[in-house]
């Protein structure tokens, strides 16, 4: 089963009208096909990297974890999984911080079955793995004598590094709005940054708390685009961007609602640094009422490594010529969960993205602009294998390693110099059968689209 | 123990940081002041727990002050503070600056509230010099007052609130008042005999106006008498500037700082990335931009202020009288200068330390000095402090733009009162010898038990008052000894004391023998001599061994025998252990009067360090008591880093010469046999 919560569910359960009214203007409506001229930021409307918007220290601690007595930010690590934790009780929520975050000691097994080994790589002298080191230890201790560990989230040594909308992911008829992301990086006890980076993703919603007012891809565009006309270092910017998020991230009346939780995916190579980089999926699943489990998923758009360079990867390959589009028309594609591989179905996805893989058809040495397409989709390849030309050169020059938003550099001024440059930049060569537009040129594009469809203006305001 | 106190006003305001993040359940009992028991007892050395060190959680607001106490046994002290509004440990913080030692002044530590032992996410803090602190209780919506701790009595008194309404955000004029997220505060006028607050000045966040509180310090409790706009239009966030304050606009403002001398009051204009100033002379309140421009979110330094870019500027202090305003420009990680000197023109504005949009904890030499939000800055002699506030760190800056150390605090928050992580014995300046123990004037007086056989000690804290504040008048460390004399102050415990004797109005030169000590007094009003002090419980009483005998810096041989340098070229010398000892004269040729900076007798020799009207000397010398010849033992005498630069204290122990090797941070031993120098590796003992 896939991960996507029902946005319809969420209307037929919750309705908390008196907040929603709070939060909306009057509806102003507005023309959205004017004739001018879009202008789009991305740095305030899509790709929201600037410190003033996710240090803690700067935007008024919204991405704090807060302390023991006090709760985190609205944008902290820590809100947002204690939103998707329904238990109750003291112990059945620290099961659920246990559950996920020591996935990496022991052998997991995804949702469609593959198995992931586990990260324990140990440093020399030491018998404790990494992930102990750099992670657990930091906000658990552990009870030798039931090998349990108390979590405390407020120590969660996670920073937030991005807030990404992604309009870029709405389905053709805008029911499904795309989706948020925000991405947080690890810091070791040391202070030092940790190649290890989280993104917890959500899935926009289609409807507000309030059960009623509709949200399409079109109003969501908007209220994100309003965002490039508030300066972006303003207490104004923060609220407006936090009464938004409300909509998204928060869980109201504990175990009676979800939030829209869609995926949380991790992506690192400081807990085995001697194997390659690791992205693995997470989604929340629902075991009973009162518990619901962080829990392996298979990684979107990346076929099972067993797959590459077999016929039967070729094979869909070739019957999907999207793959072979120019530009950046494939980026919509999305593959299967499973595909007809002898005779019946089979699982297609990895349990897991590992880098080193350069997806290409037998015997090839060099992937096909349709391979190189497919690589693209998938984690390892957009993150690193399918970044290289045949030469075995970055597509673009100067394109930093494997990250999108790197966590181990400081952010600059404005934050960008954290993002790669397959976002920010086009590739200089034209010639190229597998040319780089620039993601975040393409991202634009598809919220310039989204700005030009009819909408109901709905505005989230903060409250006053 | 009474105690006479006078608190040395250097820097009266601070400033805050972050607007106030998610309102929690909290206490909502009001506070009133009244003859209740302390309210926040602060711990001292001997009670925090074994090892552990000094946390922090999210500090914003610092202001640095003096504390100079007179005790009326004429021992006179100077001891400096910080006082750190701990933000996310809901508590007011002191920083003792000669050890680093922290202790919670106000609040309970990690625990919000809103009752008379409790504060609720504080973020600034300013102190009178009458030790009346004013808090910025921001969780609260309301300011606090307390009475701080005078030296040598670290009890405070319980917080009461003096404006505003507990836990209730808003906007009121009438009665206490009402605040909405309070955040910058600092001390504006002073009652006439300069000792006592007469007026406040607070950052109305939230409410995105200046406000002034007049106070009544007169009365107990102290009250506010009157609250009045000075700046801003309530609730509107936004900028203007006007010649009216209530026509001008500003936006979250934050930090604030006022120049008695020239009645303008400096506010960080947060919201709006710009510096601004509200001249107060006059009866007037205009209100100008001082640096930056409004809405432009940057760094850069420029000849003309106005040309210059702030990001989230925070906290500010003016360091010297009038001459330079310090800002805590957060968004940027740096600390900022501007020139607000009278006759300034443009008024340049230039970055003091941090490197822009750099963040990180690097301290300064050699690598570039790296802050992570910094949000408080205080300034005290010459020294700038920086409340660092992702970092949880306090920082100490010495020199422009490299010279940033860590003062106390861990880089993961907590809530914990003690030394700091790191370990330090300063820079020494008086040393003594005891067998293998050795008792250091550096960060306080510590006492290092050396291994034997090793060039390693571990050292423990007995005291951390300052003793080097002593030495202009003095002070000298000498061997420990079982001494029962009340007139004479006993620091350390334990069977060990330490004996200064000083007073700023008479000079009093005090010298251990092995059975007595030697007080020499020259001008007291009456009974001027110089007494003998025998080392025996119980027999407190001084006999008298000379008349009055203006001695200079004097030592004490391993059998009794005093030598002090009275004129150039000679040793004065007399016998102590004799009722009626006679002072003779050992000829040292090439000597100087006053040259001494310490010296020690031991094995027929005195050792001794240098000092000269403009400096010290860097090498260390003896005079044999025999023959009157004076040589070098170790060090180069105009070359610093010879290895000693500008040293200290002297003591023998055994074949070992230690000396106090005050310029370079510390103690190093000469073997006496083969004039070899070698290094004392000091480090904390648990």
């Amino acid at each position: 089963m896939r991960k996507v919560l029902r946005n319809s569910t969420r209307a037929a359960l919750f309705a908390v009208p008196v907040l929603v009214a709070a939060l909306l203007a009057p509806n102003d409506v507005r023309n959205a096909a004017a004739s001018e001229p879009v202008v789009v930021d991305e740095f305030r409307e899509l790709m929201l990297v600037h410190p003033a918007i996710v240090d803690p220290f700067l935007n008024g601690g919204r991405s704090h974890n807060g302390t023991a007595t006090e709760p985190g930010g609205p944008w902290s690590l820590r809100t947002l999984l204690e939103a998707a934790n329904l238990s109750q009780s003291t112990s059945g929520k620290n099961d659920f911080y246990a559950a996920f975050f020591e996935q990496w000691l022991t052998a997991q097994t995804a949702d469609n079955g593959a198995i992931i080994a586990p990260r324990v790589g140990t440093p020399a002298g030491s018998s404790k793995p990494l992930v102990e080191s750099l992670l657990l230890d930091q906000f658990s201790t552990l009870d030798p004598a039931t090998n349990k560990r108390t979590y405390r989230l407020w120590q969660l040594p996670f920073e937030l590094i991005a807030i990404v909308y992604r309009p870029d992911l709405h389905s053709v008829d805008g029911s499904d709005p795309g989706e948020l992301r925000f991405v947080y990086k690890l810091v070791g006890p040391d202070g030092a940054d940790v190649k290890f980076t989280l993104n917890v993703e959500y899935a926009l919603p289609n409807v507000l708390w309030d059960g009623e007012s509709v949200m399409n891809a079109a109003a969501w565009a908007n209220n994100f685009h309003r965002l490039g006309s508030i300066p972006i270092e303003s207490e104004e910017y923060l609220r407006t961007l936090e009464a938004m998020t409300f909509q998204v991230t928060a869980r109201l009346y504990d175990s009676f609602s979800t939030t829209m939780l869609k995926h949380v995916r991790t992506n690192e190579l400081a807990f085995d640094p001697n194997s390659t980089w690791q992205l693995r999926e997470f989604v929340n699943q629902r075991v009973s009422f009162y518990k619901s489990r962080l829990v392996p998923s298979s990684v979107d758009d990346t076929p099972a490594e067993s797959f590459n360079q077999t016929q039967l990867l070729a094979d869909f390959v070739a019957a999907n010529p999207v793959l072979e589009a120019p530009e950046t028309a494939f980026m919509n594609f999305r593959l299967p969960e499973t595909i007809q591989g002898g005779g019946s179905l089979v699982s297609f996805l990895g349990g897991s993205s590992n880098a080193g893989i350069r997806w290409r058809a037998p015997g090839a040495s060099q992937p096909t602009l349709a391979f190189d397409n497919l690589g693209l989709l998938s984690c390892n390849g957009c993150h690193q294998d399918n970044k290289l030309d045949g030469a075995g050169n970055m597509h673009i020059p100067g394109e930093i390693e494997f990250y999108h938003v790197k966590p181990d550099v400081d952010p600059g001024q404005l934050g960008t110099s954290r993002l790669s440059k397959f976002l920010t930049t086009e590739d200089p060569d034209p010639s190229r059968t597998a040319r780089r537009p620039g993601e975040l040129k393409r991202r634009k594009a598809e919220l310039v689209q989204l700005l030009a469809m009819p909408w109901t203006p709905i505005w989230l305001n903060p409250a006053p | 123990m009474t105690l006479s106190s006078s608190r040395h006003f250097l820097d009266l305001c601070a400033l805050s940081l972050l607007a106030p993040l998610l309102a929690v359940a909290c206490q909502s009992k009001p506070t009133e002041a009244a003859a209740t028991p302390i309210a926040q007892e602060a711990l001292t050395e001997s009670e925090i727990p074994a090892g552990q060190r000094a946390k922090f959680f999210a500090p914003t607001g610092v202001v640095a002050y003096s504390d100079i106490s007179s005790l009326p046994l004429e021992r006179a002290t100077k001891q400096d503070y910080l006082l750190v509004a701990d933000t996310k440990n809901h508590a007011v913080r002191r920083v003792e600056l000669a050890t680093g030692f922290v202790s919670t002044v106000a609040g309970t530590l990690g625990v919000p509230g809103s009752g008379e032992t409790s504060l609720h996410g504080p973020t600034a803090v300013a102190i009178a010099p009458s030790s009346n602190v004013f808090v910025a209780d921001t969780g609260n919506q309301v300011i606090r007052h307390f009475r701080t701790a005078t030296l040598g009595n670290t009890n405070g008194q319980p917080l009461h609130t003096i404006a505003g309404v507990p836990t209730q955000a808003g906007y009121a004029t009438t009665g206490t008042g009402q605040f909405k997220d309070p955040a910058g505060i600092c001390i504006g006028e002073l009652s006439t005999d300069g000792n006592e607050v007469a007026t406040l000045f607070v950052a109305d966040t939230g409410n995105a106006v200046i406000r002034k509180l007049t106070v009544n310090a007169t009365r107990e409790p102290l009250a506010v008498t009157s609250i009045e706009l000075v700046a801003g239009t309530p609730g509107q966030h936004a900028f203007a500037d006007a010649s009216s304050g209530s026509l001008a606009k500003f936006n979250h403002p934050n930090g604030l700082a006022y120049d008695r001398i020239s009645k303008k009051l400096y506010v960080a204009d947060t919201g709006n990335h710009v510096v601004r100033v509200i001249d107060l002379a006059n009866g007037a309140s205009i209100v100008s931009t001082l640096a930056g421009a409004p809405g432009q979110y940057g760094h850069h330094d420029a000849v003309d202020a106005h040309d210059a870019r702030f990001a989230q500027p925070v906290g500010l202090t003016i360091k010297g009288p009038s001459q330079i305003l310090q800002v805590a420009d957060r968004g940027s990680y740096t600390i900022r200068e501007i020139d607000i000197s009278p006759n300034a023109g443009l008024r340049q504005v230039s970055t003091f330390a941090g490197e822009e949009w750099k963040k990180g904890s690097a301290d300064g030499i050699p690598a570039a000095p790296r802050f992570r939000a910094p949000s408080g800055v205080a300034s005290l002699d010459g020294v700038t402090y920086v409340v660092d506030t992702g970092n949880n760190l306090v920082r100490a800056i010495k020199t422009t733009g490299v010279g940033v150390s860590t003062l106390t605090g861990q880089r993961s928050p907590g809530a914990a009162d003690g030394l700091p992580e790191s370990f330090s014995i300063g820079n020494p300046s008086a040393i003594a010898c005891d067998g293998n123990r050795l008792y250091i004037n550096g960060n306080g007086v510590q006492a290092v038990d050396l291994e034997p056989g090793a060039n390693v000690g571990h050292a423990r804290l007995l005291t951390s008052e300052s003793w080097t504040d002593l030495k202009r008048v003095g002070t000298r460390l000498f061997r420990p000894l079982v001494y029962n004399v009340e007139q004479l102050d006993t620091v350390g415990g334990e069977t060990s004391i330490f004996t200064s004797v000083a007073n700023v109005d008479s000079i009093n030169q005090v010298v251990a023998c092995p059975n007595s000590l030697i007080d020499f007094q020259s001008s007291e009003p009456s009974g001027d001599s110089t007494q003998r002090f025998p080392f025996v419980d119980g027999q407190a009483m001084p006999s008298e061994l000379l008349p009055a005998y203006r001695f200079d810096l004097a030592a004490c041989s391993e059998t009794g025998r005093v030598y002090s340098c009275l004129a150039d070229g000679e040793l004065s010398t007399f016998d102590s252990t004799v009722p009626t000892p006679v002072v003779t004269t050992v000829s040292v040729p090439g000597l100087k009067k006053y040259e001494f900076q310490d010296f020690t007798i031991a094995g027929g020799f005195a050792y001794y360090t240098r000092r000269s009207g403009t400096g010290r000397y860097h090498d260390v010398r003896k005079i044999d008591l025999a023959t009157g010849a004076i040589s070098v033992v170790a060090g180069d005498a105009t070359t610093p880093g010879s290895p000693f630069t500008a040293p200290g204290g002297v003591c023998v122990s055994g074949n070992n010469l230690f000396v106090a090797d005050t310029g370079n941070g510390a103690v190093r031993r000469v073997d006496l046999t083969t004039a070899q120098v070698s290094t004392v590796t000091i480090t904390r003992a648990e």
